[in-house]
């Protein structure tokens, strides 16, 4: 075996990659602020606070090898992002957007979701999941269920630091380990939750929803109402 | 002989019969990662499958929809024609995914042969741009479920196409020739892989086996050329193929290959028309006809293939996977033969084997 120029100009390239690097870093600044990200010398060691993370950007113009030191940098998380799903409910009257349709479930591929319908105490079936279950660790974040849910109940969730002690209670979600506000989804999805197509969406659901849940309800307020002058009399 | 590969981590070993440091017989162990993928599409329904491809090889996701979703809307006929736009997309993402996949594999190769790290490393920061990319337009950076029948799951977001074009301009050739630079003269690496697996083109073809694994053997096929599927047929591109098939062409022909990928996205990404991207109302129950198909795709590792049978109901009623993975393993035994146990770790690495491609 020879060793000649194409050894050379290997280590040609990962020289100049290795300056590269380091004078980026210089260059932007970044050589001595990474981690807590202030002017002081002493933040060099410190740990920026949870959410005050430096984001990194990798774009086409990115240079030098770039390693993001998770977790004191972060990269960018994408509005499509999708992790685990969760459900919404509206702040304004919080009820649940899901109506138990089932849909999910019988869209979901590794087939994780299962719910109960509630009930009035008439007994007729009341639009609302009385409980709902997804399980965690079957979950294969495909966002099937997302994508088909004609309420636009159940949303995928962009946390994914999810490290946990126990896996066996904890990773079965019920209700309400699910349950998040609409006022969550719309800061983690701005631009789906501002988008036409969702902003009409959510005038047509809450329409009809409104009328089926005025429906079922409205059967149990008139029995009631019939049943207590009958109390009375007795 | 133990896993040893980093992507064969205790679900892939070979049997093998030695002469002192001589290789004189090797089996392919395989089967520990079986997860009934194919009995699986048929308990499913047609959609229900899409996200199960992406786990077939983890690094082509985006490949692995466009063959599936190529089979099922083989079946349905005019109705599930993609739009446009879609096509375009469709293309962009198979070809971004070859580069990230022969980036990966370049990568990797150097590993088997000894060379941790740095090659590795410079190769996977081009993936993760690529990657970041996916991640943008589909929300999953490796499990990306992107392809619907008839179209895809969502239109790329603003901003997208502009970073896109940007990496794809200029960007990648540079990096792919700073690659090159970096590997294909080195001295080492020559006399490593030089003269080593050598694979015939008799040999190859008898074998079946696809992708850079066929052509480094010198034979010119290429699904995207053979049998043009989307829109590939407005494309130029060459069909690079190696001289003798050794370990040092299956090697240079994927860089070769990558400068392929780049010319195909570039025309794309000019071209890209606006428009809508799916063809029909997006539908959980998809009205499939009875009939069979075969949709296949040249995938970075060869053609993967996926055969469909369906008897008109929700289900397939029978569908089966023609992995590259797999079959390319079946003249691993021919390559390895007379070469000594150091050669066959490389020789399997310029195979690109993903194991969830090969037990399904």
């Amino acid at each position: 075996m020879s060793i000649g120029q194409g050894v050379l100009r290997g280590h040609w390239v990962t020289l100049s990659r290795f300056i590269l690097t380091f004078t980026r870093d210089f260059r932007d600044g970044f050589a001595f602020k990474r981690r807590a990200g202030g002017s002081l010398l002493v933040d060099f060691f410190q740990a920026p606070a949870r959410g005050e993370e430096r984001v990194v950007r990798q774009d086409a113009a990115t240079d030098g090898l770039f390693t993001v030191e998770y977790p004191e940098e972060r990269l960018p998380v994408y509005e499509r992002f999708r992790m685990l799903p969760v459900l919404v409910y509206d702040d304004e009257d919080g009820n649940v957007r899901c109506t138990s349709c089932n849909i999910c479930a019988k869209v979901c591929p590794p087939q994780c979701i299962w719910m109960s319908q509630a009930k009035s105490p008439k007994g007729t079936v009341v639009p609302l999941p009385e409980d709902f279950f997804i399980d965690m660790d079957v979950c294969m974040n495909c966002g099937l269920c997302a994508e088909y849910c004609p309420f636009d109940a159940i949303k995928m969730d962009q946390n994914f630091e999810l490290a946990n002690y126990e896996r066996h209670q904890t990773h079965i979600f019920s209700l309400q380990d699910l349950l998040v506000s609409s006022a969550y989804y719309s800061k983690t999805h701005p631009e789906a939750w501002s988008g036409a197509e969702e902003t009409a969406e959510r005038a047509k659901v809450a329409k009809k929803k409104d009328q089926r849940l005025q429906k079922a309800l409205g059967g149990v307020a008139r029995t009631a109402a019939k049943a207590s002058p009958q109390a009375v009399e007795a | 002989m133990g896993p040893q590969h980093p992507s064969t981590h205790g679900v892939f070993r070979m049997n093998v019969r030695v002469d002192g440091e001589t290789i004189v017989g090797l089996k392919p162990v395989m089967g520990y990662l079986h997860r009934n993928h194919e009995k699986i599409g048929e308990r499913n329904t047609f959609l229900m499958n899409m996200p199960f491809t992406d786990r077939l090889d983890y690094l082509t996701s985006m490949g692995n929809n466009f063959g599936y979703a190529l089979a099922v809307e083989q079946l349905m006929g005019d109705e599930a024609k993609p739009p446009e736009r879609a096509e375009y997309i469709r293309v962009i993402m198979a070809e971004l995914t070859r580069v990230a996949s022969h980036m990966w594999s370049v990568g990797f190769l150097l590993n088997d042969l000894g060379a941790f790290f740095t090659p590795a490393l410079y190769a996977i920061e081009e993936r993760e741009l690529i990657l970041d990319l996916f991640e943008w337009a589909s929300g999953s950076r490796m499990m990306c479920n992107y392809f619907r029948f008839g179209g895809l799951a969502a239109d790329l977001p603003p901003g997208w196409i502009e970073r896109c074009r940007a990496i794809v301009e200029d960007r990648i050739d540079r990096r792919i020739d700073e690659l090159d630079r970096y590997l294909s003269g080195n001295e080492i690496l020559l006399d490593r892989t030089k003269g080593v697996g050598i694979l015939s083109p008799e040999d190859a073809v008898n074998y079946s086996t696809s992708g850079p694994v066929l052509r480094a053997s010198n034979v010119p096929y290429d699904v995207r050329r053979a049998a043009p599927y989307g829109i590939y047929d407005r494309f130029e591109f060459a069909i690079p193929t190696g001289r003798r098939g050794d370990l040092y062409d299956r090697y240079y022909i994927r860089i070769l290959e990558m400068r392929e990928s780049v010319k195909i996205l570039k025309q794309a990404v000019r071209q890209i028309p606006e428009g809508p991207i799916m063809a029909g109302k997006k539908s959980y129950q998809i009205k499939v006809p009875a009939g069979e198909a075969y949709g296949r795709v040249e995938n970075p590792k060869g053609e993967l293939g996926f055969y469909v049978v369906s008897d008109g109901t929700s289900t397939a009623y029978r569908y089966h996977v023609r992995s590259p993975s797999f079959i390319n393993l079946t003249a691993l035994e021919r390559m390895c033969l007379g070469h000594t146990i150091a050669d066959v770790v490389g020789i399997l690495g310029s195979l690109d084997i993903v194991l969830g491609e090969v037990d399904r």
